[in-house]
């Protein structure tokens, strides 16, 4: 049973179609990965999810419950049970409240507690977090990075959400920081039961903290699969492209990885049929032969309830090709 | 968990005293606040006293036989045409004024900022035409729209303030629509709305508050131009009516007496300004005060007390110097027997020179006043350099107030005494006059001597070298292309003196990649700064020696260096947007630095460029040189920067975190960049890196930094499979691998970097490090060889060896 599902979503900003179509379970309990380089829309879905962003199209639903339109005392049920961590600890949190403030005005909002239970609830989450109860009378500006996101993940637990969205939350910390945050992460999902959608560029984090990845391209996702199968055999050369840009501790680089040509085409203008052939090492460019992935989209031809890779000519084994 | 202590409570009783709370204490953090809280009482006083104190019958009560007369002390400032105290007159005329200009602001401010809120959430098209329709009122100057509506509603007090407030309200508007719509786009509103918060409290808890700063700021300048702006119809005879009057009223009378009694004029114009000064500091203090950013970082200096505060600031100085400057230079004019203004400083000169043939034919009086004129010049001109020479603030703040005393104490004894002795004259104003001087040369000469140690870094300034520095040669096996040794960064704060970079020692050979690691506040970025000899103000470098190509940098004159390092050295920074200049072409960027540096023509530069451009792989080269910044992408941007670099062959490339702002498959690209420029023209590269990964994967060898010194420096090869320094083996852990077990937690490192203003002593890491023992606690542990690639600081790799030498 999926925690959430999404169907078919679309996601416009004026012109620009920054969602394009994208399907995806989030298993109860569990953590999908999302990745993709910047600008493929990964950000946007945790927008359209929490409905910062307007839904164009498609259906997202909690429970099995269709929460894309919800609004009034639905979306206010709905913003307990479904929260967001944002990347940058520097902007995420309003430096004019102290940090005590802050949770408790999450709890007054979704809790039914006394003052006293309230202030008691504050220390304990803090606790919760590994920071000291006495730090809720501080401000943010007085906090390093790390801990800026701890009191982000202190704060949206006040509201015992199920579903947490974890937007490149360790993106803007040192790899020493970042290892703890991941790891508090880890260990809160385990008590509370908490689903995860995790959100990065960075594979190697997303392969730490995920159960399935979705990995995006230009709006779209072109590969969805379990975690170790997909770090194991990646079918789409986009998800192979992405792995090998990892730096992969080997002295003098992985010498075997084939690089990514060029950048992201403008998402404005995507390119036709296969968005990847543009930059893809194995298709058209390499190929001549390949003309399918100019002129037919593989997303057509795929069913999207289960694990998939969107592309004409799948990769089989590397060292075949 | 019940024992943690409340926090509302310690906030609680932190709020029993007024003057205690955070507000207050920032609100006074500066000397303005005082100044504010002043000038706000005198005011307000005034405002409430003058009606109850003065009679009607000495503000209207006429006495022709005493009228235009000049300060006496009947009269403080004099008579008007009426015989009327002018003095008493600009008095009477505050209530009425103030009451006028805050009801026009107050009207303004409101229209104002309700219609910009109300804009800045309009939807889309609407939005547009609002902003126009802002933009159009405001293409028209306040005033003339005033004066235009004055015309319409009828010329009297109420007619102006409705005009004026009309009038401003468009400037109000736009600032409040800028400051709505910049707000509601920050993550932390985001955070708001998806924690399922009210509009209300988001309203009133997020935004108002973090604009709240600016629309005070804005509120009490517009405060201030109401107040001029109400004063001028009135000035013009469109506002007040019949025998009511304020200050603008006052001035139209004054006016047509200029050149008989000035401060008819003078007095009420003042008045006006001394009051929008009060509403300017006011505004600001209290905008300090809702920052909670100041209510902590102002504890440390709130140890100190109001009058040590008061004095270690520039603003007494330059509010002090500016308001004796006034007083003195114009109080003299409106003196009977004052001597002529234009004559006064070449007259002060003469009789400071010991001219007593002047002195003779002068009063007493004349003397002192033009004396003190020269102390207010004096004063002025200290005001002035502190200005410039942030560093000396202090100093100067002190000797313009000794200036200022010394001419302000012979200028009361003068007040209180009718006339004065021209001995005690000359002697109290030219001790003034003589320690101005003398001050003046000994900050000079201080200014001076300074300049010169900074930019050289005497030796008295270098802490003494650690042993092993002396003695080891660091790992490099070629040529050394740059040596550095003794190189230190450091900052002088409030707080103390800081270190970011601490006595280390670099060699980078010919052809080397080097990379210098390390997590945020190590010193990584700061030491690539100082090798640039770029480290911002008010960091100061200082080294035995950083020798490039066998040249020590550090004697170079300024034109000498930007020219050396121009062509020998190039540095690429993290934000590539941010280092590229917007308004200029990529190709006009390019080929700048070549055509200062180097004499060619601009063909050959064109195709320099394009080589260049070949080189970083970006096609359609021609295209690209013809486009700005903003037509790249970030990737695009890298590459251009660093082809910026290449334009002059360099032989060293410092690059400075250059590929975290990128996304993966570009930093890939980027890093290959830089390794075929390393093997193909033979640069050497200083990779200055948070990521191990990336490290690894293109650098031959690696400097590890903590907390401002170099713990590690090893040849890559050794660096995965030897003994490392506890810092180095735990950073890359810390790096979720791709075979790791996904189900164990990561590896972290426990706590956090030390403060640079706090270091523990001896290994900075030692209370992160798992196997502390005690020597790590009390003694500095010197970068060592453990082998002939490899420098260890830590006592557990170097211990035994240092016992086998013993």
């Amino acid at each position: 049973m999926n925690k959430l599902e999404a169907r078919d979503l679309v996601v416009r900003y004026g012109q620009l179609t920054a969602v394009d179509g994208v399907s995806f379970g989030i298993p109860a309990g569990g953590t999908l990965g999302l990745v993709g380089e910047s600008g493929s829309g990964k950000s946007t879905i945790a927008r359209a999810i929490v409905q910062l962003a307007k839904t164009a199209r498609g259906q997202i639903l909690l429970d099995g419950k269709d929460i894309t339109y919800a609004h009034g005392a639905d979306l206010r049920e709905i913003r307990s049970r479904i929260q967001m961590i944002f990347q940058d600890p520097y902007s995420s949190l309003n430096p004019r409240l102290s940090v005590g403030a802050m949770i408790d005005e999450v709890l007054q909002r979704h809790r039914d507690l006394t003052a006293a239970q309230r202030r008691q609830e504050v220390s304990r989450l803090l606790e919760m977090v590994a920071l000291e109860p006495m730090f809720a009378g501080r401000y943010p500006h007085q906090f390093s990075g790390g801990q800026r996101q701890r009191i982000a993940i202190a704060r949206t637990l006040a509201s015992q959400p199920e579903l947490v969205i974890l937007d490149e939350v360790v993106s803007a910390l040192d790899v020493s920081v970042q290892a703890e945050i991941l790891n508090l992460l880890r260990d809160l999902q385990r008590e509370f039961q908490l689903s995860y959608l995790f959100i990065s560029h960075d594979l190697s984090v997303v392969r730490y903290m995920s159960d399935s990845v979705s990995v995006m391209y230009l709006g779209q996702i072109v590969e969805w699969k379990e975690t170790e199968e997909l770090f194991k055999q990646p079918q789409h050369p986009y998800t192979q492209g992405l792995i090998d840009s990892i730096p992969k501790m080997i002295v003098g680089g992985d010498p075997q990885r084939i690089p990514l040509r060029g950048e992201i085409p403008d998402p404005h203008y995507p390119p036709p049929a296969c968005r990847f052939h543009t930059r893809c090492p194995f298709g058209p460019l390499a190929y001549s032969e390949r003309s399918a992935c100019r002129e037919r989209d593989p997303h057509l031809q795929i069913d999207k309830s289960r694990h998939y890779a969107a592309c004409h000519f799948p990769l089989v084994k590397k060292e075949l090709l | 968990m019940s024992n943690a202590p409340a926090y509302t409570e310690v906030q609680a009783r932190s709020y029993l005293a007024f003057w205690r709370t955070p507000f207050f204490r920032a609100f006074l953090s500066s000397p303005s606040g005082f100044l504010a809280l002043f000038l706000t009482g005198m005011l307000l006083a005034t405002a409430l006293l003058a009606p109850l104190v003065l009679t009607r019958e000495e503000i209207y009560q006429r006495n022709v036989r005493r009228r235009l007369e000049g300060p006496s002390a009947d009269h403080v400032l004099g008579t008007d045409n009426l015989g009327r105290d002018i003095l008493k007159r600009t008095l009477y005329a505050t209530p009425l004024t103030l009451q006028l200009a805050l009801s026009a602001a107050g009207m303004a401010i409101v229209i104002g900022f309700a219609a910009g809120a109300a804009t800045a959430y309009l939807p889309g098209r609407l939005r547009n035409m609002g902003v126009r329709l802002l933009e159009i009122m405001l293409a028209f100057p306040g005033i003339l729209i005033a004066i235009m509506l004055v015309a319409v509603v009828g010329t009297s007090a109420e007619g102006a303030v409705l005009a004026i407030g009309i009038a401003f309200s468009p400037s109000l508007a736009r600032v409040a629509y800028t400051l709505a719509s910049g707000v509601a786009g920050l993550d932390y509103i985001s955070s708001a709305r998806v924690l399922g918060l009210s509009s209300r409290r988001i309203v009133f808890r997020y935004i108002i508050p973090n604009i709240a700063e600016t629309l005070i700021v804005v509120s009490f300048n517009a405060t201030a131009s109401a107040l001029v702006a109400v004063s001028s119809l009135s000035f013009l005879g469109l506002g007040v009516q019949g025998t009511q009057f304020d200050w603008g009223r006052l001035i139209t009378e004054g006016v047509l007496r200029l050149y008989q009694v000035p401060l008819l004029a003078l007095a009420p114009a003042l008045a006006i300004g001394i009051t929008g000064l009060t509403l300017g500091y006011l505004g600001e203090a209290l905008a300090r005060g809702l920052n909670p950013a100041l209510w902590t970082q102002t504890a440390a200096i709130q140890s100190r007390t109001w009058l040590q505060r008061y004095f270690s600031s520039e603003y007494m100085l330059l509010t002090g110097a500016t308001l004796l400057l006034v007083a003195f230079y114009f109080l003299p004019w409106f003196s009977p027997d004052a001597l002529d203004p234009n004559r006064t400083l070449v007259t002060g000169a003469k009789i400071l020179a010991g001219d007593t043939n002047l002195a003779a034919i002068a009063t007493g009086s004349q003397v002192a006043m033009l004396l003190l004129r020269t102390g207010a010049w004096i004063a002025l001109l200290l005001g002035l350099l502190s200005y410039f020479f942030l560093r000396y603030r202090r100093f100067c703040a002190y000797l313009g107030l000794i200036c200022g005393l010394c001419a302000g104490s012979y200028f009361l004894s003068f007040l209180l005494a009718d006339s004065a002795s021209l001995g005690t004259a000359l002697a109290s104003a030219q001790l003034g006059f003589y320690l101005g001087v003398g001050a003046t040369i000994l900050l000079i000469l201080q200014v001076v001597s300074d300049k010169s140690r900074q930019t050289r870094g005497s030796p008295d300034d270098i802490p003494a070298p650690s042993q092993a520095s002396a003695v080891e040669a660091p790992v490099s096996q070629a040529q050394p292309l740059l040596q550095a040794r003794g190189l230190t960064v450091r900052f002088e704060l409030e707080s103390g003196s800081i270190s970011p970079v601490n006595d280390i020692n670099i060699d980078l050979a010919e052809g080397e990649i080097v990379g210098v690691v390390g997590e945020s506040g190590s010193g990584k970025s700061m030491t690539a700064l100082a090798l640039a000899q770029l480290v911002p103000h008010p960091g100061v470098v200082s080294a035995h020696y950083v020798r490039l190509r066998g040249e020590d940098i550090t004697r170079m004159s300024a034109g000498q260096l930007r020219y050396f390092l121009g062509s020998e050295m190039a540095m690429i920074f993290q934000d590539p947007m941010s280092s590229l200049n917007p308004a200029l072409k990529i190709g006009t960027q390019l080929t700048e630095a070549t055509r200062v540096h180097r004499r060619v023509s601009g063909k050959a530069l064109r195709k320099m460029a394009l080589e260049r451009m070949a080189d970083v792989h970006i096609s359609a080269a021609e295209t690209r040189l013809k486009q700005y910044p903003h037509e790249f992408s970030g990737g695009m941007r890298q590459r251009a920067m660093i082809a910026m670099g290449l334009m002059n062959s360099p032989s060293l490339i410092i690059a400075d975190e250059p590929t975290t702002a990128l996304d993966v498959t570009i930093q890939a690209q980027i890093i290959d960049v830089l390794r075929e420029i390393n093997q193909e023209q033979g640069t050497t590269v200083l990779l200055i890196s948070h990521d191990v990964g990336v490290i690894i994967e293109i650098c031959s060898r690696v400097l590890v930094m903590y907390a401002g010194r170099i713990v590690e420096d090893v040849q890559i090869t050794e660096l995965m499979t030897a003994d490392k320094h506890p810092y180095t083996e735990a950073l890359i852990a810390a790096v979720p691998a791709f075979d790791s077990d996904r189900d164990e937690p990561l590896a972290s490192i426990p706590g956090r970097p030390p403060d640079l203003d706090n270091l523990p002593s001896g290994c900075a890491f030692a209370p992160r490090c798992p196997y502390v023992f005690e020597r790590c606690r009390q003694e500095v542990p010197a970068l060592l060889h453990v082998d002939d690639n490899h420098r260890i600081a830590c006592f557990l790799r170097t211990e035994a060896l240092e016992d086998a030498q013993a």
